[in-house]
């Protein structure tokens, strides 16, 4: 679903990503952990088609990101870490600006709209205008506003992060539901915890490079995530 | 403690100046381009001062009982300059202050905060009223040095300050009138606080005209004007003591560091409550459905309406010539017959001056009417941009757009069209009114409208251009981005200019050799070919940096 072929990054001397290599079939959760700094944010940015990069390689479901960037986005959504949305909408104005973009159609988005944001309790607060949301509200409206596509792949920065539990539950059901249709999930996230529990596969990024990556067994055998993480990062 | 806390202060207000838009600091030749283009309007609000006070002396400074109504003009003028420049920023300074909460929680006596905050607000209109009075000072000294005194000379230092205190007066009032309209007035607040601005606005221009009964009189009849004006007591306490009057000066003097007083004194009473309330009022709803499935073009031209909508500074600050143009063309047409009195006056008085034909001068002077309307047209549309600070006011949300699967040139041309239709609703039936106003043949007013059109396009990829060379997308504020962008201030100076060179290169180059309506058809025809150069740019290089702006 997501093939990621020898990305490189640079930011004037710093490279951001070194040579990084990932590949994500239909049907996994792919968790992508690393310290602050270590490239994440720029790799997923550079997956939504946000970032320029300077070598490498990135398709979509078989599509280039360089070369059919538009293409490449139909078949996705991206949730950035910090859901700065458009404080001069309500809740419902955004979503439908978002499905008028993509082309979902009246019924589908009232049908996914009421499916999502029922199950999140955001509902009543959707005639509201942004503005007066919490940030737990903001990343459960971005959540909505991602699924409402029925993208095929779903990138996403830290979603758990201002999420109360019973909302972070269910968008780890939505996450399997859209693997189970045979969609896949790429996320980052320092939660090691929920990546253990909840990732096919996971990454371990420190410095650009990758330095582990596979499914959960491989990467931590009979440790906990945390502690080959640590160990990994040379902090134990 | 104080000391630290203006110094953040100061540097959030000259920000601009020293921090680029990742935060970094600004390279050497960026920051004195924003120092040249602050440079600029500063000598242009002093030019136009300076020209006005020229004009005001050399009609009153002939009479001494008459001369200190050029001081009560001054004063009107520079009170009504630093508010409409500083109003918005007492509102976001006292009101909307995003670190309130975290200095709220530092050991800070809130008296500490209060003055720093005020001393902000203070100094802001201090600044803009010292560009307009200070060339009052120095145009009196040198057009009426036999009126100059000593205690002439100290009133004026101490009403320069004392006015500065009248002016923290009324904005801190104005602030506080448009913070209760925001907290109040739910979906309406945007609307309410244009209108309070419009109606402060127009309320000073009736004020000015019922003292003065129109800019003509002011130089026909000064007597009258002396008049007028002596009814309004500040303006005429202010220019008495301006003139050495001691009774005068201490009793404006009292009387504006009784006012900052007040508002100091009302400020600490409610001034922890306004920090502990967060102000947003009640939450903006909307139940309405959509009903219908809209193009991208529709919905992203929606967006903006929607975010242009929202914000009562935007409207204001890329917009106020679109919102006056519409009255101008009103005047034109109730007072068509006055202006062809008025014409025709002119005409006689200068034939009278230089014995030609009254005639020929009043033809003159209706064939170079286009130049006239194409020169005030532009000037109030050339600084009303709607699309300079449009790329910045995406801010960090910027990533919603680029992670679309839409080409950007999409998003970019929806901006251009959101511009042109404000400004074309505005402007168009203005142009048409001011045209039918003047009497104005057809071919002149079809030609007029028609350059409108091209400008208004011009304005509209030229201010996107500039905004995406020069973009500010780490605000915490988008009045921030309205105000402080390097792209408004470009733009503004360009829609300034460019009429005053093309009206002068007319009346200097072409007038013996073009039609007003050929030259106007040909500066049509040069704005249209340089936008479709820029748009060019727009859709392939523009779209590709937007695509990447972070």
């Amino acid at each position: 679903m997501l093939n990621i072929e020898n990305l490189t990054k640079t930011y004037g001397e710093k490279k951001a990503v070194d040579n990084l290599s990932i590949h994500i079939a239909p049907g996994e959760i792919y968790g992508f952990i690393g310290h602050n700094g270590a490239g994440k944010t720029t790799t997923l940015k550079a997956c939504a088609g946000i970032l320029q990069f300077d070598k490498g390689e990135i398709t979509i479901d078989g599509v280039s990101m360089k070369k059919d960037p538009i293409a490449c986005k139909k078949k996705m959504a991206y949730i950035p870490d910090n859901p700065e949305l458009y404080d001069y909408m309500t809740g419902l104005q955004y979503l439908d600006f978002v499905a008028d973009i993509y082309g979902v159609s009246i019924e589908e988005r009232k049908e996914k709209i009421h499916k999502y944001a029922s199950a999140f309790e955001l509902e009543k607060d959707l005639p509201a205008v942004i503005s007066s949301y919490s940030h737990g509200m903001k990343q459960k409206l971005a959540i909505i506003s991602a699924w409402i596509h029925s993208p095929k792949l779903i990138m996403m920065d830290e979603p758990f992060v201002g999420l109360d539990p019973k909302a972070a539950k269910l968008l780890k059901d939505m996450m399997r539901e859209i693997c189970d249709e045979g969609g896949a999930i790429f996320f980052s996230t320092h939660v090691l915890e929920v990546a253990e529990k909840l990732c096919d596969k996971v990454a371990i990024i420190k410095k650009g490079q990758l330095i582990r990556s596979g499914t959960m067994e491989e990467v931590k055998g009979d440790d906990s995530l945390e502690d080959v993480f640590l160990e990994l990062e040379g902090d134990k | 403690m104080i000391k630290a806390l203006l110094k953040k202060q100061f540097l959030e207000l000259f920000s601009v100046f020293f921090r680029g838009k990742n935060g970094k600091r600004v390279a050497g030749g960026k920051a004195a381009l924003y120092i040249f283009l602050y440079a600029m309007l500063i000598l242009m609000v002093v030019g136009y001062s300076t020209m006005f006070a020229l004009g005001l002396g050399a009609t009153y400074f002939a009479n001494p009982d008459t001369a200190w109504a050029y001081f009560g003009m001054g004063a009107i003028a520079a009170v009504t300059i630093a508010i409409v420049g500083s109003v918005f920023m007492t509102y976001n300074s006292l009101y909307l202050a995003k670190d309130n909460e975290f200095l709220l929680s530092l050991p800070i006596q809130s008296w500490k905060l209060l003055f720093v905050r005020l001393f902000g607000v203070w100094f802001a209109g201090f600044a803009w009223e010292s560009l307009v009075l200070l060339p009052f000072f120095v145009i009196f000294y040198i057009m009426a040095p036999g009126l100059v005194t000593a205690l002439g000379v100290v009133f004026q230092i101490l009403l320069w300050i004392g006015l500065s205190f009248v002016i923290l007066f009324m904005t801190a009032i104005l602030g506080w009138l448009i913070a209760k309209a925001a907290t109040h007035m739910g979906r309406y607040k945007t609307l309410i606080i244009v209108v309070l601005f419009l109606a402060g606005f127009v309320g000073y221009m009736v004020l000015i005209s019922q003292l003065e009964g129109g800019i003509v009189a002011l130089f026909e009849d000064p007597e009258a004007v002396t008049q007028g004006l002596g009814g309004f007591m500040p303006a005429y306490a202010f220019g008495k003591a301006c003139l050495g009057s001691p009774l005068y000066g201490i009793i404006f003097f009292i009387i504006s560091v009784a006012l900052f007083a007040l508002v100091y004194w009302v400020l600490t009473i409610t001034f922890n409550k306004i920090l502990m309330s967060n102000n947003k009022g009640k939450a903006i709803t909307s139940n309405k459905r959509q009903d219908k499935q809209k193009s991208v073009n529709g919905t992203l031209i929606k967006r903006e309406f929607k975010h242009y909508f929202s914000n009562a500074m935007y409207i204001l600050n890329s917009s106020l010539g679109y919102i006056f143009l519409p009255i101008v063309g009103i005047l034109a047409i109730v007072n068509r017959d006055a202006v062809q009195v008025a014409l025709t006056n002119f005409a006689q008085e200068t034939a009278a001056g230089d014995g030609s034909n009254p005639a020929d001068i009043l033809m003159m002077l209706k064939a170079l009417t286009p130049i006239a309307v194409f020169f005030a047209v532009g000037f109030l549309g050339g600084t009303s941009v709607i699309t300079a600070p449009s790329v910045s006011l995406e801010g960090k949300r910027i990533s919603i757009l680029q992670a679309f699967p839409i080409h950007m040139k999409q998003v970019l041309w929806s901006k251009i069209e959101f511009h042109c239709i404000i400004a074309m609703t505005f402007t168009i039936p203005s142009v048409i009114l001011i045209g039918i106003g003047l009497s104005l043949g057809i071919v002149d007013i079809i030609v007029l409208v028609l350059l409108s059109a091209v400008m208004i396009f011009f304005f509209g990829v030229f201010g996107l251009a500039c905004n995406l060379k020069y973009p500010m997308l780490n605000w915490t504020n988008e009045n921030v981005a309205l105000k402080q962008s390097m792209s408004v201030l470009f733009c503004m100076l360009v829609g300034i200019l460019a009429p005053i060179v093309f009206t002068l290169l007319y009346f200097f180059v072409f007038i013996n050799f073009l039609m007003p309506s050929i030259y106007l058809l040909v500066v049509a025809v040069l704005f249209g070919l340089v936008s479709w150069l820029i748009l060019r740019w727009l859709n392939t290089q523009g779209a590709k940096k937007f695509q990447y702006l972070s």
